[in-house]
């Protein structure tokens, strides 16, 4: 056996290293870095903030390319900074792509949110997600329904019809709760919306 | 196919056919005798004087389609032959009806000599006729054609010009109206030089001999002075004047450029210089240009007809390729080019590569295979974690048709749930509290051999100066244990796996760590 003596303090100095939890014994503190570090929860949490940020974000075709704008911005930020890190390196730059225009940005950032809310229902079908959580996910897609005046963006009827399309036969569950009953309720206002009214019925009325 | 043939090798062979090597040189005959002799033959031959008259119609009026060119290359073999020879040449084609041959004339237009004297003739009798015809016709040709492409033997130049019409106009433009001058016969009359034509009348010929030219020459280049700078270099002056190849040569090739002018690769030379023809030493290195192109397609007269335009639009491309190869850079070498070693020297990168390669094999198929390599990957670090997340959300994101799959596989690697390598329980003495911490980094070289826990309390209570000796970690494979904290001192322990029977091995080794560390100048960590 071996060992190595430092100083704590400048090992725990950093943000990067610290002490967690303070367990009576070496399992439960095991158990409790089990749970912080898994690959779950790391996983879930990416998947939440990334559909926060959909969430934020969407609000029509206005907010949506604000926020294309703003990738674009961020994409054109992270070229220039790495343009002048070579430079401090000494190494002449890796040739970037060509600058996207917005509506590609746009597209993209569609694709993903649709992606990503896809790539949700299927780890509640693999029972990673509880079906609370859809519920919740899908009263931030549709908004409350308790005020009818809120009406959801064609961006989250399209994400929230994609969910149901995922999801749909799990909700169907004699558990399906008031929620579902919910989405059934808002179907006849939405039918109001043009373009994916038809699809969104179609899947909220099963 | 014979009709798409290009106008401008048509228009060559046309203008090459005048330039009559042996009606030269063995007669110094004026050019009244030589057309009483084209009249002879045009007589004497009905089948090829016809032809040769709807030639000489076709050049004057549009000069294109194979019919002209085989017209004319008869005619230069009956001129190549001495009269006699064409007349009894001739003798067999009397005896076809005028009928057949005005029909094969008209109908010939667009077919190859020996098609045309097999194909058009309808009546069997005169079909024997034809092919004597026209093994003559080759025989003659060929011999003609090697005459022709075989010129080193006979000092003999070509400056001949008639078919009065247009292109003779463009090949005294091209040729410098001197060349064509009054007929000036003299016994050594080889080298026709168009260059040094003096004489102004431009329907006139003048024959320059070979010694009078170099005469010239010496009367330029002054003997010991060293020519001007000025002028054209001398090699110039000796190909068209001393060569007589060279400027045999130029016959086809000035030709070819002349008539094909504005088509082609030839036209383009034409082009280039055609504003410079008022000045001759210009003239001449545009000669000299014209020698090198006219050198390429001499072996294009040895062969066929046929093949011979294939082969000159072939040299014609070639000849563009070459004309202006443009400075290439030089490659250099990327600072950021695919390197192996610099790939695996970062770890982290190796196993991320691995799990972007494992993913994108993915399908429901070798699911199971595939997702057993990913959970034994090891997580050496936290940020790898994080890595290897990120990289499979972004493909479950952007691959929604295979999200299905890619959650399957989360779910996976979610069950084999396990303490990461990274993770470290941290007991702190003071409080008698565990805790955990991620990523701890220990400086392993500075390693300390304890007995075993019981000891750990007893070393951190130890003071700074009664500290053992440290050792490096050699080939020691460690395995992460606890870690211990008290009163700002932290003891990370390792366990180094061995075999019982390996244990006294180890510690030898350890022993010559420590010999080795004691020597100066060594580094004391390995």
């Amino acid at each position: 056996m071996f060992a190595v003596r430092h100083d704590a303090k400048s090992t725990f100095g950093n943000e990067k290293t610290k002490l967690f939890g303070a367990f009576g014994t070496k399992e439960e503190a095991q158990q409790d870095a089990m749970k912080k570090a898994s690959f779950k929860r790391l996983l879930l949490n990416q998947c939440q903030e990334e559909f926060e940020r959909n969430v934020r974000s969407s609000g029509g075709a206005a907010a949506l390319e604000a926020a294309a704008r703003e990738a674009k911005e961020k994409a054109k930020e992270d070229v220039v900074e790495a343009i002048r890190l070579a430079a401090e390196q000494g190494v002449p730059p890796i040739e970037t792509p060509d600058e996207l225009e917005l509506e590609v940005w746009v597209m993209k950032l569609k694709r993903r949110m649709l992606g990503n809310v896809k790539f949700i229902g299927e780890l509640f079908k693999q029972q990673l997600l509880k079906e609370k959580i859809m519920h919740e996910c899908v009263k931030l897609l549709l908004g409350s329904f308790d005020d009818p005046s809120t009406v959801p963006d064609d961006e989250s009827i399209e994400a929230a019809a994609k969910l149901f399309l995922t999801i749909g036969k799990q909700l169907e569950s004699p558990a399906a709760s008031r929620a579902k009953l919910d989405t059934s309720n808002v179907a006849p206002h939405l039918t109001h919306q043009v373009g994916v009214s038809f699809n969104v019925t179609g899947i909220a009325s099963d | 196919m014979s009709s798409n043939q290009p106008l401008p090798t048509d228009a060559t062979i046309v203008s090459i056919a005048p330039q009559d090597d042996d009606f030269e040189d063995s007669a110094d005959v004026v050019e009244g005798s030589h057309q009483m002799i084209d009249c002879s033959i045009t007589q004497a031959q009905p089948c090829i004087t016809s032809k040769s008259a709807e030639s000489n119609a076709t050049n004057e009026t549009a000069p294109m389609g194979l019919e002209s060119d085989h017209g004319t290359t008869n005619l230069k073999d009956a001129q190549g032959e001495c009269p006699s020879t064409a007349e009894s040449l001739a003798a067999p084609d009397l005896k076809m009806p005028a009928a057949i041959n005005t029909q094969s004339l008209s109908n010939s237009a667009p077919v190859l000599p020996r098609s045309e004297s097999s194909d058009v003739v309808p009546a069997k009798k005169n079909k024997a006729a034809f092919k004597k015809r026209a093994a003559e016709f080759d025989k003659k040709q060929g011999r003609t054609l090697d005459a022709f492409a075989a010129p080193k033997g006979r000092p003999s130049e070509v400056d001949v010009v008639h078919n009065a019409g247009p292109q003779d106009l463009i090949i005294d433009s091209w040729e410098d109206v001197g060349a064509v001058a009054s007929s000036t016969p003299s016994p050594m009359s080889s080298a026709s030089m168009d260059v040094s034509g003096t004489s102004l009348a431009p329907i006139e010929r003048r024959v320059y001999a070979k010694e009078r030219l170099l005469e010239l020459r010496s009367m330029c280049y002054e003997a010991g002075s060293a020519p001007n700078a000025a002028l054209p270099s001398f090699i110039v002056e000796k190909s068209t004047s001393c060569d007589p190849r060279a400027g045999r040569r130029l016959g086809p090739g000035g030709a070819t450029r002349s008539s094909g002018a504005g088509a082609g690769g030839g036209g383009s030379g034409g082009g280039r210089y055609g504003g410079s023809m008022d000045d001759p030493r210009r003239d001449q290195s545009l000669r000299h240009n014209g020698d090198g192109r006219a050198r390429h397609r001499k072996p294009d007269h040895s062969t066929t007809d046929k093949w011979d335009r294939g082969q000159r639009v072939k040299q014609k491309e070639s000849l563009n390729e070459n004309w202006g190869p443009e400075p290439v850079e030089p490659l250099k070498t990327s600072v950021h080019r695919w390197d192996r070693k610099r790939k695996a020297a970062d770890t982290l990168e190796v196993s991320i590569s691995k799990v972007t390669s494992i993913l994108n094999k993915m399908t429901p198929d070798n699911f199971e295979k595939l997702a057993s390599q990913l959970c034994e990957l090891e997580m050496t670090s936290s940020e790898m974690l994080r890595r290897v997340i990120g990289v499979l959300f972004d493909k479950a994101v952007d691959e929604p048709h295979f999200a299905v799959v890619y959650a399957a596989l989360c779910a996976r690697l979610a069950e084999t749930t396990r303490v990461w390598p990274f993770i470290r329980s941290v007991k702190d003495e003071n409080a008698g509290t565990w805790s955990w911490v991620a990523d701890l980094d220990v400086d392993t070289t500075r390693l300390i051999p304890l007995d075993d826990f019981d000891s750990v309390e007893q070393f951190l209570d130890t003071p700074e100066s009664a500290i053992p000796a440290e050792i490096g970690v050699g080939q020691l494979q460690l395995q992460p244990s606890d870690c211990f904290l008290k009163n700002d001192t932290l003891v990370s322990c390792y366990y180094a796996a061995q075999r019982p029977g390996v244990v006294r091995i180890s510690t030898s080794v350890l022993q010559q760590h420590l010999l080795r560390s004691s020597i100066p100048g060594v580094c004391s960590t390995s």
